[in-house]
């Protein structure tokens, strides 16, 4: 069965059709990015740009976008972007969720496979999750100040972003960062005492301050962290519940309602916790027990 | 010492208290030192998505040999 829930940053789609003793059920995040290009005044071929697009900072020399870059850069964000975060995280299923009989007759408690699909449309339409104008930049141009709704051609390269306690460079692709905030998640020490979460969240001491929060995706660098499967856990947890309220999974499967017993969870207090590594569908007995699966296990017919 | 020289000194002291302190080192680098009072002077630094700012409150000696009295932190996001 494939269910669809709409989230304002996302569509969520829990797709439990491809669940089998080895294959766990799928839940996709679907993000529609809407692209407007800037391009310099006039139909000129090249102009200026305001960092943030504020004419009291400083111009950069901008240049004209042609179709062929323009594809190209919208290619490479959605691809880079969704390379990055899809399939990285795997929730296991303590909730008792989403049981279905395998066709060795077994029942299965499928965990999570957690995947995105990035949509690249054009800026002006009406559905997109979040949009935003390019400028491309001159070739002399080193550095534009960017924003959540305002990028540079550069911001597809890995650039240095921070220097850790060695005075090493920590290097960030800035849409995978910002592409971060777009599924929900805030900078890495949001919360800590140098990172009130009641001040203003983008100081520069809320891209973390120890090498390893410097470190993060959500912090100044690239590393993917368990805490980052949160817009998936928020979607799972959504799906869970209206299982529930809907009556099961599968009012078909008599077998259903005991194996939710034996799982012995309760699905509005489940955690999902998240892996970064394949766990495999258990058995409701093997998910009671806690048993994780990360090696193919031994099973009847598929 | 005259304005020009006493001006440098306190430029030259902001930049050196930049250098030690900040590590954030990527961005758009310092775009700008201001100052907005007789003894407070403001530097921004570029960032992406936000402005670092350190407002520096400046003392000044009979002598003119300027001393940092207090830095402060903000931000200002775009």
């Amino acid at each position: 069965m494939k269910q669809k829930i709409v989230f304002p940053r996302f569509d969520a789609e829990l797709n439990t059709d491809v669940c089998d003793a080895y294959n766990n059920a799928e839940l996709t995040l679907t993000v529609r990015m809407g692209f407007s290009q800037i391009n310099p005044a006039a139909g000129a071929d090249e102009g200026t740009y305001h960092d943030y697009g504020n004419a009291a900072k400083p111009a950069r020399k901008i240049i004209k976008w042609t179709p062929a870059t323009w594809k190209a850069w919208k290619d490479t964000f959605c691809s880079s972007v969704q390379a990055y975060w899809s399939d990285k995280f795997w929730l296991i299923n303590d909730a008792g969720s989403f049981l279905y009989t395998a066709k060795d007759a077994q029942v299965y408690v499928p965990n999570v496979w957690c995947r995105l699909k990035v949509v690249g449309q054009e800026g002006t339409a009406a559905n997109n999750h979040h949009s935003i104008d390019v400028v491309r930049l001159h070739p002399s141009v080193k550095w534009f100040g960017s924003h959540e709704h305002l990028y540079d051609s550069k911001d597809i390269n890995s650039v240095e972003k921070n220097r850790d306690s060695h005075n090493k460079k920590v290097m960030q692709q800035a849409h995978v960062h910002e592409f971060g905030h777009i599924l929900g998640l805030g900078h890495v020490d949001i919360g800590k005492a140098h990172c009130p979460a009641s001040g203003d969240t983008n100081a520069s001491a809320c891209y973390g301050v120890s090498d390893v929060d410097m470190n993060s995706v959500m912090g100044s660098g690239m590393q993917l962290r368990l805490e980052h499967s949160a817009p998936w856990r928020e979607a799972v947890r959504a799906f869970s519940v209206a299982e529930v309220f809907s009556g099961g999974a599968s009012p078909t499967d008599l077998l259903m309602p005991f194996a939710r017993l034996l799982v012995g969870s309760n699905t509005l207090f489940a955690v999902w916790p998240a892996k970064m590594k394949r766990h495999y569908p258990r058995t409701p007995a093997e998910a009671a027990a806690g048993t994780l699966i990360t090696a193919p296990p031994k099973r009847g017919a598929k | 010492m005259d304005a020009v020289s006493q001006s440098i000194c306190i430029y030259r002291l902001i930049l050196d208290d930049i250098d030690a302190k900040v590590t954030m080192r990527g961005g758009g680098g310092l775009t700008a030192i201001t100052q907005t009072t007789d003894d407070i002077f403001e530097a921004r630094i570029a960032q992406e998505g936000h402005e670092d700012i350190r407002t520096y409150q400046i003392e000044l000696s009979e002598s003119g040999a300027p001393k940092i009295l207090s830095v402060k932190e903000s931000t200002k996001s775009y």
